[in-house]
Order: C-alpha cells, then sequence, then structure tokens
C-alpha cells in the first residue's frame, strides 16, 4: 500500500473517531466514499485534516469541481495534487 | 441636565493619568476645556476662520480647521478637532458638551457646526453622534443626548475611590461609559488604551487602578501577562462580548475582593443590565418582568431590548435603529433558555454556515475555552467544496505542554468539543497560534 494511501487511511480513522461516524471494514480502492461509513461532515473533516498533513487541499485548489467516487479516485486527486 | 463641565467643579486631585504616567488635575482639565470655549467664541466671530488657528496652551492640541469637504445637510460647514491623546480627548469633549447643539466622535477627531455655537446664548442640550463598532456589519451613526449616555452612570460606593483604568477607545460607547463614570465621581481616569499588554499592566500596577472594565478577550490575555494577579482590583466590568462561565470563575478566583458585573449594551440601546451573580447568562425572570426599567422579549431565538432612554426617538428620522412599534429594538443577539437562565449563543449575522446548519462562532469558542489547555480561542469559517463552509479554530495554549505534540493537542480538544457540541458545530480544524489579535474596540478581530 503506498504511504499516501495509508495516511489517507489513518486519516479516516482519526475523523471517524471525532465525527462520530463508524468506517466499514475492508476498505478498498473499489469502496465507495459516500459507503466507507463517513458522511459529507466527515468528508469535509477529512479534507481539513489531509490539509494539516500533507500540506494541499486539491479541492479547494481545483478550478473545476471534482468529485471523486471512489477510494482509488479520492487517492488520486491526491496523488495528482502532490507531483 | 447640568452641563457635565460644572459637575466636575467640585472635585480635586487627580482626574487623568496618561499612558506615559503623567498626571492632570481636575482644575487644569476644566480650564484648558474653558479656555477651548473661548477660543471656539471668538473664532466664530470671525467673517472666515478657515486660516484662523486655535492652541490651547500647554495641551499640544492640534488647531481647530474649517472643514469644507465636510458639509452638513443645511449646506453648513463642521469644523473638525483632531485628539491624539486621551487627554485631549477629555478637553474637546467638556468643552463641546452642553456649549454646541451637536458634535460627532470618530476615531480621531470631533466635528461640530460652528453656527450653532455662535449663536449659543446660553446652555445647550447637545446631541452626540457616536459611530457603532461595526463589529459583524458597517459602522451608523447613532446620535445620543447627555442624559441617555449617563443613564447608567453610578455614584460611586461611598468612601472609594477608585482609579479607573481605560482599556477601550474613548470615543467607542463603552469607552465613554468608563469616561464619565470615572470623571464624574471625581475618580481617576488611567489612560490603557496604548502601549504593549505588559506596559498597560505596569501602569495599572503604578497608577493603583482599582476597577477596569474590558472585554473578555482582553481579560483572558490580562490574565496570561505577567503580574497581572497583583492588581488591587476591586470592581471588575466585562462588556462588548459573551462573558463564559470559566472567564467569571478564574477572575472570580484570582481577584477574590473584586466585585464582577457582566454588561450588556449597544451603541444603539445604551446599557441595557448589568449581571452580578458571577454566573453567565441572566435570570430568565429579567425577560418577565424587566431589569432597571429596561424592558426585554425574546423573539425567533433574538433578545429585544426596550431601553430606559430615548435613543429610539432620536434616531428616528435617520432610520438607523431598527426597532418595532413597541420601541424594542433587535439586538441581532441569540440567545437560548436553560432553566432559569438565558444565554447568547452568538450574533445571528455572524454564524457560519454548515451544509445549512449555522453555528455560532461564539458558542464554539465557549465550549473550547473550558479546556484547561486553552487560554483564548476564535472561530471562523472556512469555505468548504462539500459543505458551503467549515468550522475552523485557532486557539492560544495556557502553557506550552512540553510532553503533548501537536496533533495530541488537537485530538484531546477535538474529542473535548466532541463531548460539549452538536456533530455540525464542531470544529474540523484546531490550529495552535501565538496570539490572537483583538480588533481596536478590545474584540476578538474577526474579519
Amino acid at each position: 500500500m503506498s504511504e499516501l494511501k495509508q495516511t489517507i487511511l489513518t486519516s479516516m480513522e482519526h475523523v471517524a473517531l471525532i465525527a462520530d461516524c463508524t468506517l466499514v471494514e475492508n476498505i478498498s480502492d473499489d469502496t465507495v466514499l459516500l459507503q466507507s461509513g463517513l458522511d459529507s461532515l466527515g468528508f469535509a473533516m477529512l479534507v481539513a485534516q489531509l490539509e494539516e498533513e500533507l500540506g494541499v487541499d486539491p479541492f479547494s485548489e481545483m478550478e473545476l469541481a471534482v468529485y471523486p467516487r471512489t477510494l482509488g479516485e479520492f487517492v488520486n486527486v491526491y496523488s495528482n495534487a502532490l507531483s | 441636565m447640568t452641563p457635565l463641565i460644572e459637575q466636575l467643579k467640585s472635585f480635586t486631585g487627580t482626574a487623568i493619568i496618561t499612558s506615559s504616567g503623567e498626571k492632570i488635575s481636575f482644575s487644569s482639565l476644566i480650564s484648558s476645556a474653558e479656555n477651548l470655549r473661548e477660543e471656539i467664541k471668538a473664532l466664530s466671530q470671525l467673517e472666515s476662520p478657515s486660516d484662523a488657528n486655535l492652541n490651547v496652551q500647554g495641551l499640544g492640541l492640534s488647531a481647530i480647521k474649517t472643514s469644507p469637504q465636510r458639509l452638513v445637510d443645511d449646506g453648513r460647514q463642521e469644523w473638525e478637532l483632531p485628539y491624539s491623546s486621551v487627554s485631549d480627548f477629555v478637553i474637546i469633549l467638556f468643552a463641546l458638551e452642553g456649549f454646541t447643539e451637536q458634535f460627532s466622535i470618530s476615531s480621531d477627531r470631533f466635528y461640530f457646526s460652528p453656527v450653532s455655537v455662535k449663536e449659543n446664548k446660553g446652555l445647550v442640550e447637545s446631541r452626540w453622534f457616536l459611530y457603532t463598532s461595526g463589529t459583524t456589519g458597517i459602522p451608523k451613526k447613532i446620535a445620543h443626548n447627555t442624559e441617555s449616555l449617563c443613564a447608567a452612570i453610578r455614584p460611586s460606593e461611598t468612601a472609594t475611590y477608585h482609579c479607573w483604568g481605560l482599556t477601550y477607545k474613548p470615543n467607542k460607547f463603552a469607552g465613554l461609559q468608563v469616561l464619565l463614570q470615572s470623571l464624574l465621581n471625581g475618580d481617576c481616569l488611567v489612560d490603557c488604551t496604548t502601549g504593549s499588554l505588559d506596559e498597560k499592566v505596569a501602569l495599572m500596577i503604578t497608577s493603583k487602578v482599582g476597577a477596569i472594565s474590558a472585554t473578555p478577550s482582553w481579560w483572558r490575555q490580562l490574565i496570561m501577562a505577567q503580574n497581572s494577579d497583583t492588581l488591587p482590583l476591586s470592581r471588575i466590568t466585562l462588556g462588548g462580548e459573551i462573558a463564559d462561565q470559566q472567564l467569571l470563575d478564574v477572575l472570580s478566583s484570582q481577584f477574590t475582593s473584586a466585585k464582577i458585573f457582566h454588561i450588556y449594551a449597544s451603541t444603539e440601546a445604551g446599557v441595557g443590565f448589568a449581571v452580578s451573580d458571577k454566573k453567565a447568562g441572566f435570570p430568565l425572570a429579567w425577560i418577565k418582568d424587566g431589569v432597571n426599567k429596561t424592558q426585554l422579549k425574546i423573539k425567533d431565538n433574538l433578545l429585544w431590548i426596550k431601553p430606559n432612554s430615548d435613543n429610539v426617538q432620536l434616531n428616528s428620522p435617520m432610520k438607523t435603529i431598527e426597532a418595532d412599534d413597541l420601541g424594542y429594538i433587535n439586538t441581532q443577539d441569540v440567545v437560548s433558555i436553560e432553566g432559569e437562565r438565558v444565554y447568547f449563543k452568538g450574533r445571528i449575522n455572524g454564524a457560519i454556515n454548515v451544509g445549512g446548519h449555522k453555528v455560532f462562532p461564539e458558542t464554539v469558542e465557549n465550549v473550547l475555552l473550558t479546556s484547561p489547555l486553552v487560554a483564548q480561542a476564535r472561530v471562523y469559517g472556512k469555505e468548504n467544496k462539500i459543505l458551503g463552509s467549515i468550522v475552523v479554530a485557532d486557539i492560544v495554549l495556557k502553557a506550552k505542554p512540553e510532553s503533548l505534540k501537536h496533533k495530541d493537542i488537537q485530538l484531546a480538544l477535538l474529542l473535548h468539543c466532541k463531548a460539549h457540541l452538536g456533530r455540525k458545530d464542531m470544529p474540523t480544524k484546531i490550529n495552535v497560534v501565538d496570539e490572537l489579535a483583538l480588533s481596536d474596540t478590545g474584540k476578538l478581530a474577526r474579519q
């Protein structure tokens, strides 16, 4: 597993604890984000948390709004923003 | 009402201690103000006073200038008198009050009409114009008269002589209250409006300041300043922002012999009420019964206040104050009732919209302040693609715990918030900062 994906998964667990969400088990690249257990507030918190961890918020920097559907797509957005 | 300058004439001793420690007596204050009146009178007789300069000896007052750019409604010119210190301010104020029909006070000068002075045959009832702080909007010009501004001035308790620390700018409603409360009781006003916090504390200690009126944000900074616990305070007043229980508790344990008041006031409504039981919020009974001739009501979670003064009528021609048919002013402050108490939640137009849910920054700040780690907090909204806005907090720590990393502190605080706030009220991000800026009204800078 890439280091980036690991960071994102750790942050998701962290946010789930704070935002009172329960993550589904066995999250993979194909897991649909909105079925991961985080709701929209959870995702907003996740993006804020990752900005802290990684120093980027690709969603506010993008000119076009991109809404990743799966975890794999979500990781890609960050990977592109960091490259 | 007796002109304010006349009310000073029975007092002796020091009226003002400047920020550099210089003492100005009541008698020199009165004679400077009277000299200034004479100069204004003389200038009013001139055909074209625009070239005339005015110097009040020894006070460093700048010149009176006519100001052609400023024409009042009926086409008359207004004169302006700039001030650069609290003592200048006081001299101009006591010269104009009861002498000119109206004057307005900005952050660095007084404006008044020379014509009204020229026609002045005796004592006049002055109309004052003050500017609101515009915490969450554009500053408004609000009319007062001497009576409405002095409505909340109380005689000092017998045999207690106070030195009042002035922390507010003197041109603001809260600053004027401190200034008038102090001088009209023959007490001494100490100018604590300039300099660093440490310098202010040093000045307050050497001047033996016993009474301070300031915002909760200012008090939180004071508590963190060195030696502040040695101040001989007997009277503590909080106003301008929500006073939280945590702060009231810290102040009452640090200054055990002090009376503590938190005051609800605004430039528009004047002083509404003062709460002295050292508890946050105010008694629910006041909504039903009123308090000190001020009537209160709650409509759609907003507090409305009917002041015991002519403010609403004074301002009705300008329509600057939103009042209903019964004379109640909409304070824009959101309140909630819990048991027998009414609590302030925040300003209606300061709310953060998180996915359609309104979050009041003040409410989140008050929860953060109940954590033993947090000395000061500022909560604000940050644009977010998913929810419109998210809640972000900047905090100043009480002490830098060496064993705790930033990450641990953030997690501890988020869990603390989780225990006391609804999900959508939760900060999504907590930044640890060294200090929080205050606006020139002493409130947390929210812009």
